[in-house]
């Protein structure tokens, strides 16, 4: 039992005689290295946290891959004839944008459409969301860059929506220069997580 | 055993010109290209597979029709002239290149503005083509039409003919064209040829 005692202070005395011949720098490093571990329970080696999609506020602008789009207000509709003229149980919801093209060559609005979503009101959107020029209701499938459009982003829902807020999400949208694989390079990329997100106030209309 | 080295030298040869012909001729840069033929505004340009005319280049801000449309800039509107010389085809190609090799497409927007043509084997067809573009695009603005359409690779017309015709729009030109505020009476497309003589 001495003999435990004995042996155990011989290696704190060691250790305590190890610690204090070392320069002050390390000294101060194998604290913080100590201080560190002692805080691993509490979440001190847990990685830094997904800052999370960025915020959409209206008249803000976002970018969604090539389009520079700013949502200036979110609109329910019953219909937006003659664009847009769902049964008299749906409703139309409007994304009331401006929409400029940014880059050097044309793009179809597919990249547009196919990556920004609403959400929160209790309905599902029954179409593919649409593009319409705002003053004469016409079809908007292509862009040539550097002009600015007023544009409805439109999406039928199967129902009136439930509440006063949208919440409107854009997917990540990339540039894509090579891919081996596919043999499509130059491409513009949509991925598995939303980049943009805000919740905006529904403005109903009769 | 002369005749087992002199095979060996030939693979090896023969492995030498392939790596010669990958290396120093550029077959990526002409084998996925169209053929081009040139043109110019009333002309016509024969193709493999139709004879193609521009009859008239019109700049306005807005293209008539039910409903008129206004531009995002302005609309370039070409009148083109088609003939379909061996068999019905589909032209589903139009562009423009301005002068610093820009692409700029055709708009779907314009009521009457045509996007594509379904020629019929010796019929006239009329057709307008509208693009909506900022005044950059303007000079030097020449139309390709071919029977692929647009898109970021060019992949849907390699190695088929294309009209590169030149509008004739000079620097010079542009100040006047974008400020014209006449609007465009546009013409359904078809068979049937546009009745009044603009521009």
């Amino acid at each position: 039992m001495g003999g435990t005692t004995t042996a155990g202070r011989g290696v704190l005395g060691r250790a305590r005689g190890f610690v204090t011949g070392r320069p002050t720098s390390q000294k101060v490093g194998g604290g913080v290295a100590a201080a560190l571990l002692a805080s691993a329970p509490f979440g001190g080696l847990a990685g830094v946290p997904d800052p999370g999609p960025e915020p959409i506020t209206a008249g803000k602008a976002i970018m969604v891959g090539p389009y520079k789009v700013v949502v200036d207000k979110v609109v329910e509709l019953p219909d937006l004839k003659p664009a847009v003229s769902p049964s008299p149980r749906q409703r139309v919801i409007v994304l009331d944008t401006h929409v400029t093209l940014t880059g050097d060559r044309p793009e179809y609005a597919g990249t547009l459409t196919n990556n920004v979503a609403v959400s929160g009101g209790g309905v599902k959107t029954v179409e593919r969301p649409r593009l319409y020029f705002v003053e004469d209701s016409t079809a908007m499938t292509s862009f040539n860059p550097g002009l600015t459009y007023r544009l409805a982003l439109t999406y039928v829902t199967s129902g009136p929506w439930q509440g006063d807020a949208v919440t409107v999400t854009s997917n990540l949208v990339e540039f894509r220069e090579e891919d081996k694989q596919t043999l499509d390079p130059d491409a513009w990329v949509a991925r598995d997580e939303v980049q943009w997100q805000g919740t905006l106030p529904l403005v109903r209309r009769p | 055993m002369r005749r087992a080295i002199a095979t060996g030298a030939l693979v090896i040869a023969a492995m030498g010109l392939g790596r010669v012909i990958n290396d120093r001729i550029p077959t990526g840069d002409v084998a996925d290209k169209p053929f081009v033929h040139s043109g110019s505004v009333g002309r016509a340009v024969s193709l493999d597979y139709a004879d193609v005319t521009v009859t008239g280049v019109h700049v306005t801000p807005t293209v008539m029709g039910n409903p008129a449309s206004a531009a995002g800039g302005r609309w370039l509107v070409v009148d083109t002239q088609m003939l379909a010389t061996r068999r019905p085809t589909a032209v589903a190609g139009f562009f423009l290149v301005d002068a610093r090799d820009r692409r700029w497409i055709a708009s779907t927007r314009g009521p009457e503005c045509a996007q594509r043509a379904d020629l019929s084997t010796g019929v006239r067809h009329y057709a307008s083509v509208c693009f909506d573009v900022p005044k950059k695009a303007l000079e030097g603005a020449r139309l390709m039409v071919t029977r692929g359409a647009w898109d970021s690779h060019e992949a849907q017309f390699r190695r088929d003919d294309l009209a590169d015709i030149d509008l004739g729009i000079a620097a010079s030109e542009v100040e006047r064209l974008w400020a014209s505020k006449d609007p465009v009476n546009v013409k359904e497309s078809g068979p049937v040829p546009p009745a009044e003589a603009r521009r």
